[in-house]
């Protein structure tokens, strides 16, 4: 439990920051759409862990509930998203990115 | 109530024909019939007092009425709406496909306009201008002919779309003007004349535009005729008789009365460019080989008579101005029904290619003949009263302008009589059976009424002037 | 008395209406009468009612309906019964009844004669309106009216289309005319608020609040007048308008449409009296008219044309009057000119009956021993248009020539040449006509015939009235010294400003004696070339003669109205349809559809579909938020 006391809260926003930046990146260059859904889940959670970092910090429990919130919000983000990546495999038979850019104008 | 019945009664009636299988030429022709007689029938009762408008509020937050009236002008405008809208349903002289269809769009056309006519507030006006335009969209696209339709079809809708909605923003400038905003038409008569003169201006050039666009007025017009050429025929008399009406309407019903300074200090290039379009028009008729295209300019000539004659703004203009309305409206019916019967017997309508009809088909030729001479406005036709009054109300603007516009009585003759000979007349006869009993029926009313109005206009003329 | 009038236009209407739509079941004899007798009637009644007036002599306004009543606008019809209209009505009635007749005859053989008995029917009627209305919109019915009958007996024969057009120019020139009249119309309408003559002149006299615009509104009227009685420069429709069958030249082009112009300015004499140049204006129009169309049917070869430039010149003998303020002569000129000028045309369309259809004098010549009547008839005709005494056309003719002595030396000169060119081109037309040797074929002589009695009564009775019908007018200075007064002065007074003639009987006397004169050198110097010696008209081939030349082609008036008007209007036309309508609107139209159309294209590029560009976009955006915040 020493070790705890010796995290302070740059070291929570390092992680958290990392984290969000491997989610963006992540986004951002594969073409994988199952990898970016998670690279989102990713990001997601980066910003979780800023908020529980915040919310130790202040000592107050507002940013726990917020987190409840992205939880709540991620899992139906996931059941749509898992449908609709679903749907799109047995359509396209693929979940490249590339090949989905039929609603181009 | 009566009003409502009006307006519902076509209404219902192209519902009806939607789902309907059968006999919808005849349904439909007994609708506008009961629909006339109602009409008829509630003029008489309005004159022993019983009141047949009505007044619905819709939205209250922004003074949005359901709210029709039937004054003298309304009145002879749903007369011309009816009784056009009888002729051309009964002008239809052969099979078409899904009959049910074209005549469930036709009532629904007939329907919106008689709305814009009765509308006795602005935004229920200028729905129902626009609401006019899906079903004649429709009947075009799916019932016209030729190359291009669709392309045609959608230049025509687009641009009179466009041109309406400065009419909007005219009308949303005089709406958000007032204390307690509402479209109630004498409200926004009020507020609009309590607008400054440059103000008025600008919501009068908004307003002049939309109805340019669709009367048509130069330079305004191209869309008119490959519209008229390309849709069926009843389509056309549809836009000519009735539909362009409207717009000359607004300018008596809501340009007048609501922005009168704008007009006569800022108004005045709209005038102008109505006398440009009388001659302009009246020379592009002159250049046509075709029998449908020169009716079309020549409508266009008549249009901007109206338009020039209305702006001038004196009680001669005005009544003048109805009064050619509906003159124009039985005239254009008859025109394109004369024009249909040329057609579907010689198979075209290049005039150089025709010519001595009259020897095989003299009743027809006579009754051409009065029709071309009302629409030169020969004394005792109907059309001489509206284009003496128009050209009356027109010269208190200017007599130069009124001599301008008055050159369109010659040019009109000489394009008119010009396309008569050459169709009608010389030695080198081609077939030409003669008019059925219905054809013959059609151009006898068409004429029977147009030379009634000539020499009796005051029965009409006191329908105008008689406002309730 | 008065509200007989009301039914004068009536019977020729339903006389109209019947042959229009009953006349399929009757035969032409039937039919004939039935046209004929409904212009009879209203004769009588117009004589009724023209013997009231000759006792009372004082305006009445007989209300039929009201017709077009909009705020201060109104107009009814209804009719005027005064010294001049009773006095059109007359010889309307009465020329038109006798054409009625003579058409019986002249069109029997037409198979389109119930066409043409109804068309002449409706004529009838629209000329009466023209003269009976009591204001200028009801004038204008009846002048557009027997505009549009006019149209359809120029191109009576319509499988010709030299005729139609000769027709559909009668009616688009006169439309020019019109149009002035229209303006005219609204303009007075503006100023003085009313139409009716009545309010305008008679007993309101409206017409001087007319102020600065009177010669304008003189001026207005006056081209009206132009269009409808073929004066320079609107006179070239009239000589085509000959395409039509003959009585119509006489009923229409000669004795009455074409004299709608004098009544019009006679009616509004209060106006030109009050403006100086209006009447320089219509003076001079009518002078060059009589002298261009005198000068052009010396070399006219066709027989109606001839007649045709006749009666051009002879209209502007009238405009002339007019202008120099000598209202009641011109109308009096008017009506016997309606009688010789008719008999003329019927005697020259018995000529053209007799002939087979030929109309060119070089062909004709000796028809004196084959139609006595028609000989005798035309023979005093043509000395009544020549103006030598007692016959008609010498006491209308003779005191215009002395108003214009009294006026304006350079106009008595011009109208004197006018005149005696008249004598010449008269006797020329009737000495190749009637005297020497048949120049026809053989076929023509063999056929040569005197006309039936239903053509030759006419002619009969239009000669006497072309003898005597000069009486009524008796100069002003010799009338008094024989106490006789200008009796149709006189009647006309109440209505139209009177003419003032300072003349002495001597100068009077001495004025005649000379137009006399030159008229009988001119009748001599005829004979002598075309009987004496017998000198053919020359050919067209052979004409070599530059003035010759010019005449025969009138002036080359159709050409320049060609050339300045037809073909630029044309020209203008096509080029404002090439490039204004299918050119610049069109591209004006699909060019800005098709704009936003290019913007959209460049638009499209952003939503290209791929996720990683919204992607980067929307970061992009985020971080570009964050640096503004």
């Amino acid at each position: 439990m020493e070790i705890l006391h010796n995290i302070y809260i740059q070291h929570y926003l390092a992680l958290s920051i990392a984290l969000f930046c491997i989610g963006i990146f992540g986004l951002l260059f594969r073409k994988n759409a199952i990898i970016m859904f998670m690279c989102v889940e990713l990001m997601l959670n980066a910003v979780n862990i800023a908020l529980v970092a915040f919310s130790k910090m202040h000592g107050d429990t507002d940013g726990q509930i917020f987190v409840f919130f992205i939880m709540v919000v991620a899992a139906a983000e996931v059941a749509v998203g898992l449908a609709i990546l679903m749907m799109l495999y047995r359509n396209m038979h693929s979940t490249d990115t590339d090949s989905l850019n039929q609603l181009k104008g | 109530m009566i009003a409502l019945a009006i307006f519902s009664i076509p209404l219902l009636l192209s519902l009806l024909l939607f789902n309907s299988r059968s006999n919808s030429n005849k349904l439909a022709l007994t609708g506008l019939m009961t629909t006339l007689v109602v009409a008829i029938v509630g003029k008489v009762l309005q004159s022993y007092g019983h009141i047949i408008s009505l007044d619905v509020p819709l939205i209250d937050t922004i003074g949005f009425h359901f709210s029709l009236i039937l004054d003298g002008p309304a009145f002879v405008m749903v007369l011309l709406t009816l009784i056009a809208g009888i002729g051309i349903l009964y002008s239809i002289d052969k099979e078409i496909q899904n009959a049910n269809r074209f005549y469930a769009w036709s009532m629904m056309m007939i329907a919106a306009m008689l709305g814009a006519f009765m509308a006795a507030d602005a935004l229920m006006f200028y729905l129902c201008y626009e609401w006019a335009l899906i079903p004649i969209f429709f009947l075009i696209l799916k019932w016209g002919h030729g190359e291009h339709l669709s392309k045609i079809t959608m230049r025509f809708f687009l641009y009179t779309l466009f041109g309406s909605l400065f009419m909007m923003l005219s009308l949303l400038y005089v709406h958000q003007s007032m204390a307690h905003p509402t479209f109630e038409m004498n409200a926004m008569w009020e507020a609009g004349k309590a607008l400054t003169a440059g103000q008025q201006g600008w919501v009068f050039a908004g307003l002049f535009i939309a109805f340019a666009v669709k009367m048509p007025v130069f330079p305004f017009h191209s869309w008119q005729p490959s519209t008229y050429d390309h849709a069926p025929i009843q389509g056309t008399m549809l836009l000519a008789a009735i539909m362009l009406k409207m717009a000359t309407f607004g300018l008596v019903r809501w340009a007048l009365p609501m922005v009168p300074a704008g007009i006569e200090e800022h108004g005045q290039w709209a005038i102008y460019l109505s006398v440009i379009s009388v001659i302009y028009a009246s020379l592009m008729a002159l250049t046509q080989k075709r029998l449908k295209l020169m009716i079309a300019y020549s409508s266009v000539a008549h249009v901007g008579m109206i338009s020039a004659g209305v702006l001038s703004n004196t009680d001669q203009g005005t009544v003048g101005g109805l009064f050619e309305m509906f003159s124009h409206g039985i005239l254009a019916v008859a025109m394109f029904a004369v024009y249909q019967m040329i057609e579907s017997r010689v198979g075209h309508d290049r005039m150089n290619e025709m010519g001595g009809i009259r020897t095989s088909a003299p009743s027809f030729a006579f009754l051409f003949f009065i029709l071309v001479m009302g629409s030169v406005a020969l004394p005792f036709t109907s059309g001489f009263v509206g284009e003496f009054l128009l050209l009356q109300s027109l010269s208190n603007t200017g007599l130069g302008l009124a001599a301008l516009a008055g050159l369109s009585v010659i040019l009109g003759a000489a394009y008119m009589l010009r396309g008569f000979q050459k169709m009608m007349l010389g030695g080198k006869a081609i077939a030409f059976s003669a008019l059925s009993s219905k054809e013959t029926m059609i151009l006898s009313i068409a004429v029977i009424i147009v030379i009634a109005l000539g020499i009796y206009p005051n029965i009409l003329i006191q329908l105008i002037q008689n406002i309730l | 008395m008065e509200k007989l009038v009301a039914l004068i236009p009536l019977f020729p209407a339903l006389g109209f209406l019947c042959i229009t739509f009953l006349g399929k079941n009757m035969s032409k004899t039937a039919v004939g009468t039935l046209a004929t007798a409904m212009v009879g009637i209203s004769f009588v009644l117009a004589s009724l009612v023209f013997s009231t007036q000759l006792h009372e002599g004082h305006a009445t306004m007989v209300k039929v309906f009201d017709w077009i009543h909009v705020g201060t606008f109104k107009v009814d019809i209804s009719f005027i019964v005064d010294p001049l209209s009773s006095l059109y009505i007359l010889f309307i009635t009465g020329v038109g009844s006798l054409i009625h007749l003579y058409s019986i005859g002249y069109m029997h053989e037409d198979e389109g004669f119930n066409r043409f008995m109804s068309y002449l029917n409706l004529f009838v009627f629209f000329m009466l309106l023209l003269v009976l209305g009591d204001n200028l919109l009801l004038l204008f019915v009846g002048w557009e009216g027997v505009g549009v009958c006019s149209f359809m007996l120029i191109g009576f024969w319509y499988k010709d289309h030299a005729n139609n057009d000769a027709a559909k120019k009668a009616f688009v020139i006169n439309r020019i005319g019109d149009l002035g009249l229209l303006l005219a119309m609204t303009l007075i309408f503006i100023q003085c608020g009313s139409l009716n003559y009545n309010d305008l002149m008679i007993s309101g006299g409206d017409i001087a609040s007319l102020g600065k615009w009177t010669t304008l509104a003189a001026i207005l009227l006056f081209i009206g007048a132009m269009g409808k009685s073929a004066q320079f420069p609107l006179h070239t429709w009239l000589p085509d308008a000959m395409a039509g069958p003959t009585p119509v030249s006489a009923l229409i082009h000669a004795a009455t449409m074409v004299t709608a112009g004098i009544y019009l300015v006679a009616r509004f004499s209060d106006l030109f009296a009050m403006s100086e140049m209006a009447s320089q204006v219509v003076t001079w129009a009518g002078v060059i008219t009589a002298v261009m169309g005198a000068s052009i049917a010396l070399t006219q070869n066709d027989i109606k044309k001839v007649l045709a430039y006749s009666t051009v010149s002879q209209l502007g003998f009238m405009f002339a009057a007019l202008g120099m303020g000598a209202y009641s002569i011109a109308v009096f000129h008017v009506v016997t000119h309606a009688f010789f000028k008719a008999l003329l045309f019927l005697g020259s369309g018995s000529v053209i009956h007799a002939m087979g259809g030929e109309q060119d004098i070089r062909r004709m010549g000796g028809l004196k021993n084959h139609m006595s009547i028609t000989y005798w008839t035309f023979l005093i005709g043509t000395i009544a248009i020549a103006g030598i005494f007692p016959f008609a056309g010498f006491f209308s003719k003779d005191q215009i020539l002395a108003h214009a002595m009294e006026n304006n030396l350079t106009v008595f000169v011009l109208l004197m040449l006018a005149a005696a060119g008249t004598a010449f081109y008269m006797f020329r037309m009737f000495y190749l006509t009637f005297h020497g040797k048949f120049r026809g074929t053989h076929e023509q002589e063999h056929h040569l015939h005197e006309s039936p009695a239903t053509m030759t009564t006419p002619l009969i009775v239009l000669a006497i009235a072309s003898t005597i019908g000069g009486f009524i007018g008796f100069p002003h200075a010799i009338g008094e010294s024989l106490h006789v007064h200008h009796w149709l002065d006189h009647f006309l007074s109440g209505t139209v400003v009177a003419a003032h003639s300072h003349l002495d009987a001597t100068a009077e006397i001495i004025l005649a004696l000379v137009a006399m004169g030159v008229a009988g050198g001119m009748i001599y110097f005829a004979y002598n070339t075309y009987v004496s010696r017998g000198i053919n008209a020359l050919e067209d081939e052979e004409i070599n003669s530059g003035l010759h030349k010019l005449l025969l082609k009138k002036y080359g008036f159709d050409e320049l109205y060609d050339n300045i008007i037809r073909k630029p209007i044309d020209y203008i036309a096509s080029g404002l349809h090439h490039w204004v309508e299918d050119k610049a609107l069109m591209n004006i139209v699909d060019g800005s559809g098709s704009s936003v159309k290019g913007i959209a294209r460049l638009l499209q590029g952003l939503q290209n579909g791929q996720i990683i560009t919204y992607l980067l976009a929307m970061i992009g955006g985020l971080i570009a938020l964050l640096f503004l915040i």
